[in-house]
This record gives structure tokens, sequence and C-alpha cells, in this order.
């Protein structure tokens, strides 16, 4: 998927999350999940340190080596989504009270992977 | 979790993909699909006993974050097999019964489009979302029918 796709489906999934309610936070953290993944690849792409092929999925799914990697132009970006992840055993799969506040802190991280991915721009090395 | 918190979550994530449209809202109206079903197999999978509603949360196959000793705290732990991730994470290597199957087979129906249309930009067909929504009914009856069993027994 490149860059323009991954921004047209992180807005998509931002616009259904405005239908959500604080009874939906499962979801919300779910759609913060998905929507992060897509913001992330986004300035990957934009970086121009990843292509379509290499899209990242989960950050757990990522080698040490990768993480050192993507981690020079994108750290922020990848600790949010790994954040994110990090809530979801609890709350999303789990019931463990609190899970409003979860889905609050989720959005707080893609609202600024948001912020984040719309500045990146092509590195260059010297 | 408890089958009771696993229903208690399909209600809520049912009344949710109501109110989606199946086209424009998609990625989400999938994904609450596919966790409703993922609710009805644990349902199913504890209420045949095949593995345990105790409280601790899949992170991934085999591994479960546990309260830790400061309170709101979770640390990751080996336990017990408990809820599953999705069908086939973990494997499961106990014999499982007829309906419990045919539940495993039908999310197999649903995941099919997860990456393709969520997350790789497959486009979304009405025959898709048909599939999709045929087999969560399914899912959700024979989840209902499994834990009721569960109970007589």
């Amino acid at each position: 998927m490149d860059s323009a796709e991954h921004k047209a489906f992180a807005e998509r999934i931002m616009d259904t999350m405005e239908k959500l309610g604080p009874e939906d936070y499962e979801m919300t953290i779910e759609g913060a999940m998905l929507a992060t993944t897509h913001w992330v690849n986004y300035a990957l792409h934009e970086f121009g340190v990843t292509e379509g092929a290499d899209d990242v999925q989960h950050t757990y799914f990522l080698s040490g080596n990768d993480l050192q990697k993507l981690g020079i132009v994108a750290e922020e970006l990848l600790q949010a989504l790994d954040e994110i992840e990090k809530i979801r055993p609890m709350y999303v799969r789990g019931d463990v009270t609190g899970g409003d506040k979860a889905a609050d802190r989720a959005r707080e991280l893609l609202d600024r992977s948001k912020e984040l991915a719309l500045a990146a721009e092509p590195i260059s090395v010297s | 979790m408890k089958i009771a918190s696993h229903f208690e979550k399909i209600e809520r994530f049912d009344v949710l993909r109501n109110r989606l449209d199946q086209f424009n809202d998609f990625e989400i109206w999938f994904w609450t699909t596919m966790n409703a079903g993922t609710n009805a197999v644990n349902a199913a999978l504890h209420a045949t006993g095949i593995t345990e509603d105790g409280p601790w949360y899949p992170q991934q196959p085999g591994v479960y974050m546990v309260e830790g000793d400061d309170p709101g705290s979770f640390v990751a732990a080996f336990k017990p097999m408990g809820d599953v991730l999705h069908v086939g994470r973990p494997k499961i290597e106990k014999p499982i019964p007829e309906k419990v199957q045919r539940i495993a087979g039908l999310m197999d129906v649903i995941e099919e489009w997860r990456d393709p249309c969520v997350r790789d930009g497959e486009p979304v067909t009405q025959e898709i979302i048909d599939k999709v929504d045929t087999a969560y009914h399914e899912v959700i009856a024979l989840a209902r029918e499994v834990a009721a069993e569960g109970e007589e027994a």
C-alpha cells in the first residue's frame, strides 16, 4: 500500500471513530491501533525508509534490527503504536475496569501519531 | 475471562456493528464483527472445558497479562491456556467438539478478509460483506447453544 492509500485508510477509520461513544471503548482502542498503523506506514514511506511491501503491522512483529532502523526516523510513532498495542490485552480482549480511560489514551496517541506522520519528509543521507 | 463477560462484550459489539455502515465504516464494522466472533469462540471453549476462564489476558500465544504486585499494574506471564487471540493462535491440541469446530471454521471465513480488506486495500464488495455477516450470525448462535449446553451439563 502506498502512502496516499495509508493516509486515506487512516482518515476513513478516524471518521468512523467519531461515531463511537464511551461504551465502545474496545473499538476506540482497536481503531486507534489500525489507524496509527496506517500513520506509521505513511510516515515511513514519506521518510523513504520503507515501501509498500514492507508495511509494519504490529510492533511486536518487528525484529530488534527493524526497531533500531525504523526508530531512527520514527521512534515516537513506533512508541505510540506500541503503547496502544499494550493496552489491548487488558481492555479489548479482557474485562479490566477503566476501558474508557484506556480508550482516551489510545485516542491521544492516535492524534499525536497523525500529527507526527503528516510532518514526515524524505530524509537526506550525507 | 468469564463466559458472561464474553457475552456482555458480544452484546455491545452487536449494537455497535448495527450502528455502522458496512461499506463506509468497513474497517471498524469488520473489526467489531471479528472481535465479537473471537469472544464467541472463547465462550464456547470455556463452556466445553477446553480452555480456562481465569483473569489472564492474551498478549501472544502462550503469554498472558496478569495483575502485578502494584495496584492496577499488569505483567506478562506464562499461564494455562485461557482466551485465544484468534482461531489457531495458539493451536489447541485437545479434541474439539463438533459445534466448536464449526464455530472455528466460520471464524476462518470471517478472518480470510482481515488483512486483504483492512490492511492491504482489497476492494470491499457486497459479496464479502454478506459472507462475513452470515458467518458472524452463525458463530454467535452456535456459541450461545454451546454455552447453554455447558450450563445444563
